[in-house]
């Protein structure tokens, strides 16, 4: 990498990487609520409009499950349908078309191609549909990948991917995110799905985690570092597919390990990562796997972030009951 | 309107071909050449084969009830009971995809979207295709039907959206799950036009549906037709159908769109009684020779419906 690596913001690694996809190639469309001309509710796909014209990127009605239906459709049809739901929790309003349908059209209808990447906005204190971090419940489809990017680099390489592929594709974005800078090779990247990124190197204890909550773990790594426990930090970067070899090769070194995430803890992705290092790696473990996850409650509205989301201290205490 | 003769046969052949696709298939059903739920469509083929005769291979489409538009379509028989029967097609062979099927959920009222999109596809590729998509009355009232048709309208979207009102979803008679006479009421609504047809006219279910497919071909938008039939049969195969009188559905059969469209084109001299029978023979050995090629596919492991 002989060129600069720029500082660019989450949102605008994610505006970058469909800008450049459109460029690569005319099938891709871009549509939802408010995201052409007003260029997102998170400013998200600002300029767009002005590159790719109206046919390209569009807005549509408060229509979520007319929004996921068309993309499905349009991409039966030869196009790459991008589409946004302004809100993760509003994967409620139309969860047959991304569960059942996105999900499983591949195998229950015999087709092979579907490229249609959903972009969900999670996180952010706006109360439980408008910041409700559903990603687990999309792990359980059979048909779904399933990106949770922490930083811009991973952002703008992973949603490329998502974009250039032939799947269906949920983009989980963290709205805490969008205005955090961090690098991006000027150079043209991709990142494959099912390959986590080391954040931090650490013999102790592995803490896995993805998506905002990643630099929770970082922060809460370096408080432990001054106390002599040297945390590994993974950054999953895709929970479907998950990158079990990284898991395993960790655990293998550490022993030890907390997976921390956002969302709540029943049920929450934490529970089949355990389950999951269980199966491939039980031998190896010297303590049980804890899980720092969101309390099993509603999210309170009204502050960036909800007092049930776990912070920096929660992981803290979850390693030092294991170390 | 004035249907040429050979449209006129043809329209017959395809409503007694769906008619006998449907018998054979309760015939096989019920002696175990394959199993599951079975829901068959006498009554209602005059709307899906009116339609599809007006279409073109690559045009999409979204099934009616039963085999009914697959078979108005010219999607080759062999397919139907192929895909019916659990088989796997040959490598290479040609699928219903060839013929714009684009697949399906079997939730109703989700792939209205769909093959709206399909539509918005079609518009945005500046592919000289158009959709048409089939749902029952019972469909008609879920949400999604109502983002599409919303969505379609304000993007003049090149889609006829056909509802097949045969009467009943299920056990729910329309009277009980409308508050008004005709669905096709609630077009006017979304902006486009509504028109209402008897559904066990063919000719009738044609002309009206000829002006709706050029409309949307010619980049006018969409459309809703309202075929108004009724299901002489349960829902499925099974149903003990309490929930109507006997004498109803037997008043009905006297309206059937098969028999109607033969007595038609006799009366009009298009047929003759010998026609008739030739017809029948032919159709059945159709149906015959597809069911002996579907049996001698081997078994598909896993998805499909």
């Amino acid at each position: 990498m002989n060129q600069e690596k720029k500082d660019v913001t989450y949102r605008w690694a994610i505006n970058h990487a469909v800008a450049e996809e459109m460029r690569r190639d005319p099938r891709v469309i871009f549509y939802g609520e408010d995201v052409g001309r007003h260029g997102g509710n998170f400013g998200v796909s600002r300029q767009l409009i002005d590159e790719f014209g109206e046919k390209r990127v569009f807005d549509t009605p408060i229509s979520e499950v007319a929004i996921i239906g068309t993309a499905l459709g349009a991409a039966l049809t030869g196009l790459k349908p991008v589409v946004e739901l302004m809100f993760a929790g509003f994967v409620g309003t139309c969860f047959d078309q991304v569960y059942y349908k996105l999900g499983n059209w591949q195998e229950m209808c015999d087709m092979k191609s579907l490229p249609v990447v959903v972009r969900l906005p999670m996180g952010g204190g706006a109360g439980h549909e408008h910041s409700h971090c559903p990603e687990s419940l999309l792990m359980h489809s059979p048909g779904l990948k399933i990106v949770c990017p922490s930083t811009p680099w991973d952002a703008k390489g992973l949603l490329k991917t998502a974009i250039r592929g032939e799947d269906p594709v949920c983009y989980f974005e963290h709205i805490n995110l969008y205005a955090r800078k961090g690098p991006v090779p000027p150079e043209e990247y991709l990142i494959p799905f099912g390959k986590a990124d080391i954040k931090r190197e650490g013999k102790k204890v592995t803490i896995i985690s993805y998506s905002a909550m990643i630099f929770k773990a970082l922060a809460a790594a370096e408080k432990l570092a001054q106390e002599g426990i040297e945390a590994e930090v993974i950054d999953l970067r895709t929970l479907v597919p998950l990158d079990e070899e990284a898991i395993v090769k960790s655990v293998k070194k550490t022993a030890r390990v907390v997976v921390a995430h956002e969302s709540m803890e029943r049920n929450g992705a934490g529970a089949e990562i355990a389950a999951k290092i269980m199966d491939l790696a039980f031998d190896y473990l010297d303590a049980p796997i804890k899980r720092v996850a969101g309390k099993n409650v509603s999210l309170a509205p009204g502050a960036v972030d909800p007092p049930s989301v776990p912070q920096p201290q929660d992981i803290i205490d979850a390693v030092k009951s294991i170390v | 309107m004035d249907i040429p003769k050979e449209k006129l046969l043809e329209l017959y052949r395809k409503v007694l071909l769906a008619r006998k696709v449907d018998e054979k298939l309760y015939e096989l059903n019920t002696t175990g050449a394959f199993t599951g739920w079975l829901h068959l469509g006498a009554g209602q083929e005059a709307m899906p084969v009116a339609v599809g005769c007006l279409l073109r291979k690559d045009d999409y489409f979204k099934p009616s009830r039963a085999e009914h538009a697959q078979v108005g379509k010219g999607v080759p028989v062999k397919l139907i009971f192929a895909r019916m029967m659990g088989k796997k097609l040959p490598e290479g062979s040609e699928t219903m995809r060839d013929y714009g099927l684009l697949g399906w959920g079997t939730t109703l009222g989700e792939n209205e979207p769909i093959y709206t999109g399909a539509a918005l596809g079609a518009k945005l590729q500046g592919l000289d295709r158009i959709c048409v998509c089939f749902f029952g009355d019972g469909t008609a009232n879920r949400g999604p039907v109502h983002e599409s048709m919303n969505m379609a309208a304000i993007w003049k979207l090149p889609i006829v959206y056909i509802c097949e009102n045969n009467q009943y979803g299920i056990s729910m008679h329309v009277s009980r799950a409308f508050a008004v006479a005709d669905i096709a009421d609630r077009a006017a609504g979304y902006g486009m036009p509504g028109v209402v047809v008897d559904g066990n006219d063919v000719i009738a279910c044609y002309e009206v549906a000829h002006d709706a497919v050029k409309r949307a071909r010619e980049g006018g938008g969409p459309s809703f037709l309202e075929a108004k039939t009724y299901r002489l049969r349960g829902h499925w195969e099974g149903d003990q159908e309490l929930y109507r009188p006997k004498e109803e559905v037997q008043e009905a059969w006297k309206r059937e769109p098969v028999g109607k469209m033969r007595d038609t084109l006799l009366k009009r001299g298009i047929l003759t009684k010998k026609d008739v029978e030739k017809i029948e023979a032919q159709t059945a050995a159709e149906v015959n020779e597809a069911v002996d090629y579907a049996k001698s596919l081997p078994a598909r492991i896993g998805g499909g419906h």
